[in-house]
């Protein structure tokens, strides 16, 4: 029931201060929450991210291996090419001074020279020429020496020779 | 949470009144129980208002939620019995230049609003939220009294009294007269018209007779300023007393008289006094006019504390 002239002027919920304090409390919470918001979705964006890289450190490292064995093998082959390149040099200079050690008087119809030694073909016009011009420089290279020789009609001598021994020979590349 | 609200916040209410002394205020708690624990009362005097306003505005800052409430104290206020329309219009109130209120859908409480608008501005540091008429409180300070007979109730503070004729169910007759508190107070005759020059034409002759000369006329003999101070005093306060005892009686004279007003025998007679009548006034109408009489004292912060309480206190 009304008895008061005037109607009462609408009253604030709270004084002034703790409206402050309300306000104040309020935006706190909201920053709290929005940055627990803003933490939870960076963690998980962050996990997230933590995977992939785990999976790109994986790949990575994986992909490293490779490369690494790949390098290895690449290393090996460039040690084997430069021993093979040293061996056929050497090799090449061995079978150019062992040409150099054939005399004039006896004529080679065939070489094969291999992995275990030499093998000679050839025509010489007695036994003594070969075994005092050939054969000795042949016997301080190879450690074993077998000739063989057949009389040709002319009177000549065919001859087989068989070094085997130290003198090595340019292979292919063992992987 | 309103249990809380209320906790922290609670509903207050200061409550006022003002004359030309001092102001009289109380502050206190609006309990769940629809009652108000008055915390702190202080009698301020009328010359240090600034305090009042300033512990007003403490308690607005401290208490949100604070009903500043007073009584109006002027003068073009008054009550008519009825709500209907045409009420004002019968009792010669211009319903334009007064402000009404329906109470409890039987009579009608109004104020002049220039008078109300000077008040607001006499008080225009203090944000009044309820503003009640001394009738209304009148009419609830009286309400446990009602009876099916109509009895007068009359609330007294210096210089003014309300007159009202309550029964259980209606407002019988009310009216608002102010007191002369001495001869000073009272108004020089208007001589109006020449009849009444007549009237005054008296025979200067004839008194020659009767008048003696000072000479002649015993002197009074020594007397203190003390004594004579309190001879006048109770002098004042008689005459006083009379002055009321004179328009309770024309107020009765009136309401017997009025044909706006129904008539019906009065027996009781009911006066709360916010000053300090004596109890000669209670004599002079058991002696004069036969009626039984009752002194009561009456604080306006009590009524209006459970009108704010029943206003507001929800």
């Amino acid at each position: 029931m009304r008895y008061s002239f005037n109607h009462p002027q609408p009253k604030p919920k709270i004084d002034s201060d703790s409206r402050v304090f309300a306000i104040f409390f309020a935006v706190t919470l909201v920053l709290i929450i929005g940055f627990t918001i803003y933490l939870a979705i960076d963690k998980s964006s962050m996990k997230k991210e933590m995977v992939t890289m785990a999976r790109q450190t994986k790949q990575l490292q994986s992909e490293s291996e490779v490369f690494k064995r790949k390098i290895a093998r690449i290393e090996r082959l460039v040690r084997k090419y430069e021993t093979i390149t040293t061996n056929n040099t050497l090799l090449k200079e061995s079978i150019q001074n062992l040409f150099d050690l054939v005399p004039d008087q006896i004529t080679l119809t065939k070489a094969v020279l291999d992995r275990n030694g030499l093998i000679l073909y050839g025509v010489t016009p007695s036994k003594e020429v070969y075994n005092y011009l050939l054969l000795a420089p042949l016997k301080s290279i190879f450690q074993r020496n077998v000739t063989t020789f057949y009389r040709m009609k002319n009177g000549w001598w065919r001859f087989v020779s068989v070094n085997e021994g130290t003198i090595e020979t340019g292979s292919e590349v063992a992987e | 949470m309103r249990k809380l609200l209320r906790y922290f916040w609670p509903k207050t209410a200061l409550l006022f009144y003002m004359d030309d002394k001092k102001i009289e205020a109380a502050f206190g708690y609006i309990e769940d129980d629809h009652h108000i624990a008055i915390e702190e009362r202080r009698t301020i005097p009328i010359e240090q208002e600034s305090e009042f306003v300033q512990w007003c505005a403490e308690i607005r800052e401290t208490y949100p939620k604070t009903y500043i409430t007073t009584v109006l104290d002027t003068v073009n206020q008054g009550a008519l019995p009825h709500c209907s329309q045409d009420v004002m219009q019968r009792f010669g109130v211009d319903a334009e230049l007064v402000q009404s209120l329906c109470i409890d859908n039987s009579w009608l409480a109004y104020t002049s609003m220039i008078e109300k608008r000077w008040f607001e501005k006499r008080c225009q540091d203090i944000p009044i939220d309820l503003l009640y008429s001394p009738f209304v409180l009148l009419y609830h300070k009286s309400r446990p009294l009602f009876a099916e007979r109509p009895a007068l109730f009359i609330l007294h503070r210096k210089g003014m009294l309300l007159l009202s004729v309550f029964s259980q169910d209606r407002l019988w007759y009310s009216q608002m007269v102010l007191i002369a508190e001495s001869e000073h107070d009272i108004e020089e005759p208007v001589i109006e018209d020449d009849d009444t020059l007549d009237e005054l034409d008296f025979d200067l002759e004839a008194l020659e007779d009767d008048v003696r000369p000072i000479s002649d006329i015993d002197m009074l003999g020594d007397f203190s300023e003390d004594e004579e101070e309190q001879d006048t005093e109770a002098l004042e306060r008689i005459e006083y007393t009379l002055n009321l005892f004179e328009e309770i009686k024309s107020a009765i004279h009136k309401f017997y008289n009025d044909d706006r007003y129904d008539h019906e025998f009065i027996e009781k007679i009911t006066i709360f006094d916010m000053d300090e009548i004596t109890h000669d006034l209670v004599r002079y109408i058991k002696d004069e006019l036969f009626m039984e009489a009752s002194l009561h004292a009456f604080d306006p912060i009590d009524v209006m504390a459970e009108l704010v309480v029943e206003e507001v206190g929800k």
